[in-house]
């Protein structure tokens, strides 16, 4: 798949989102120093993380060669990331759970 | 005690949307239920934490002398200390990143200079996956903005904790906000209110380089060895199971779990959009549902959450 990468586009991707992800951080540490985001927006920013992180995750279970599919690894191996994730709360458990969880139903043939 | 732990990329929990219920009258980003507000500074007030002996004003600083606001060893270490059982999620994360990096086509200098320069574990994956995929780059760099930006909530709650401090800190300060400086760093102000400043830019510092260097250097491990790791250990599925364990600690509470289906949903039915395009798409959707399910729900049943310990860098 990296194959259609090229060198130059690694390159913009390293330097504009550090410049990008650097601006963000500095934001209110250093150009609005002591002011406060308006609360809806401060709302609204509170939902990006479980709101981007399971968009992103969804077409990679649920998408499989360019269609949608019910594959049994990835189903189980997601649900295993899900629920050791929220209930056990570490994330590593969490990932390796998911991980394994895939491998030993990939091995199987399910 | 709250020992979620994430990863440098992904999750932020401290964030956790529960914290940000519209009824109440301030927001206490990240402060744990019950703590001291943040202490709010006015231009001109002298901040609590910069009060030195004697009627100087809180950025004089005398040659010589230490200002308040200088980091202190104490601090440092006391971070450093703080952050230990973090680590132990962030270094597989970082190693996983590693391996990830290369299999996509990063050589060993890509790799490393995107982990140090943007120092945001699940942007990095988040960006190099919608790259890898075929879109534009910068459509890529917006996607890796997106996953961050809940830094610039971190960034304003982090700048109330600590008043007083001068621009040539916080410049530095911002490079290690990640969600573990943060989440950490928050829930040590909400514990301790009336430590020093110094000790308390110390802390900061203290988690944030710890878990920035175990990051960097976990990534080079994950880079140099990821070819040796065995297809069969399911290595192709650790991009959503990084995803997943990030998010899933944060999904709590009705108006987190509908903001999350409707993303998924939404992230299924766009998949035909562009590369990059469905993700934006399905994100504003989840936000839009969760602050709608909020305003719609009886307000107690928003339940603040408190900052927890671990995120990704």
């Amino acid at each position: 798949m990296s194959d259609t990468v090229s060198d130059t586009g690694i390159w913009v991707l390293i330097v504009g989102l550090g410049l990008v992800t650097y601006a963000i951080r500095l934001s209110f540490l250093g150009l609005l120093a002591g002011r406060t985001l308006p609360p809806l927006l401060m709302e609204a920013l509170s939902f990006v993380p479980v709101t981007v992180l399971p968009a992103l995750v969804a077409p990679m279970v649920l998408w499989v060669d360019g269609s949608f599919a019910t594959d049994t690894p990835r189903m189980a191996g997601a649900l295993v990331g899900l629920v050791v994730g929220a209930w056990v709360r570490h994330v590593f458990a969490a990932i390796a759970g998911a991980m394994a969880t895939f491998a030993t139903l990939s091995a199987l043939g399910l | 005690m709250d020992r979620s732990t994430d990863t440098p990329a992904a999750g932020a929990h401290a964030g956790a949307p529960g914290a940000h219920a519209p009824p109440q009258p301030a927001p206490p980003h990240a402060i744990a239920p019950g703590a001291p507000a943040p202490h709010a500074v006015a231009p001109g007030e002298r901040s609590p934490h910069a009060v030195a002996p004697g009627a100087r004003a809180p950025h004089t600083v005398v040659p010589g002398e230490r200002p308040p606001h200088a980091p202190t060893r104490r601090g440092f270490v006391a971070g450093l200390v703080a952050c230990l059982p973090v680590l132990l999620a962030v270094a597989p994360f970082g190693m996983i990143f590693g391996t990830l990096a290369v299999e996509a086509g990063f050589d060993l200098v890509q790799t490393m200079a995107y982990t140090v320069i943007v120092v945001a574990g699940a942007s990095q994956l988040a960006a190099m996956q919608v790259l890898t995929d075929g879109a534009p780059v910068l459509l890529a760099v917006f996607t890796g903005a997106i996953v961050n930006l809940r830094m610039a909530m971190y960034s304003a709650s982090i700048a109330v904790a600590l008043p007083g401090v001068p621009l040539s800190w916080r410049i530095p300060a911002a490079f290690f906000l990640h969600d573990q400086a943060f989440a950490l760093s928050m829930q040590r102000y909400a514990a301790r209110p009336d430590e020093p400043l110094g000790d308390k830019l110390g802390f900061y510092f203290g988690v944030g380089i710890t878990t920035a260097v175990v990051w960097v250097i976990a990534t080079l491990v994950g880079a140099l060895l990821g070819a040796q790791i065995p297809e069969s250990w399911g290595i192709e599925f650790a991009v959503p199971a990084t995803f997943l364990a990030a998010a899933a600690p944060m999904i709590r509470g009705t108006a987190n779990v509908v903001a999350a289906g409707v993303a998924v949903v939404a992230a299924i039915l766009f998949v035909h959009l562009p590369a990059g395009f469905g993700l934006l798409v399905a994100t504003a959707l989840g936000i839009a549902a969760g602050m709608a399910t909020r305003r719609l729900l009886p307000p107690a049943a928003a339940k603040p959450v408190g900052p927890s310990a671990g995120e990704t860098p």
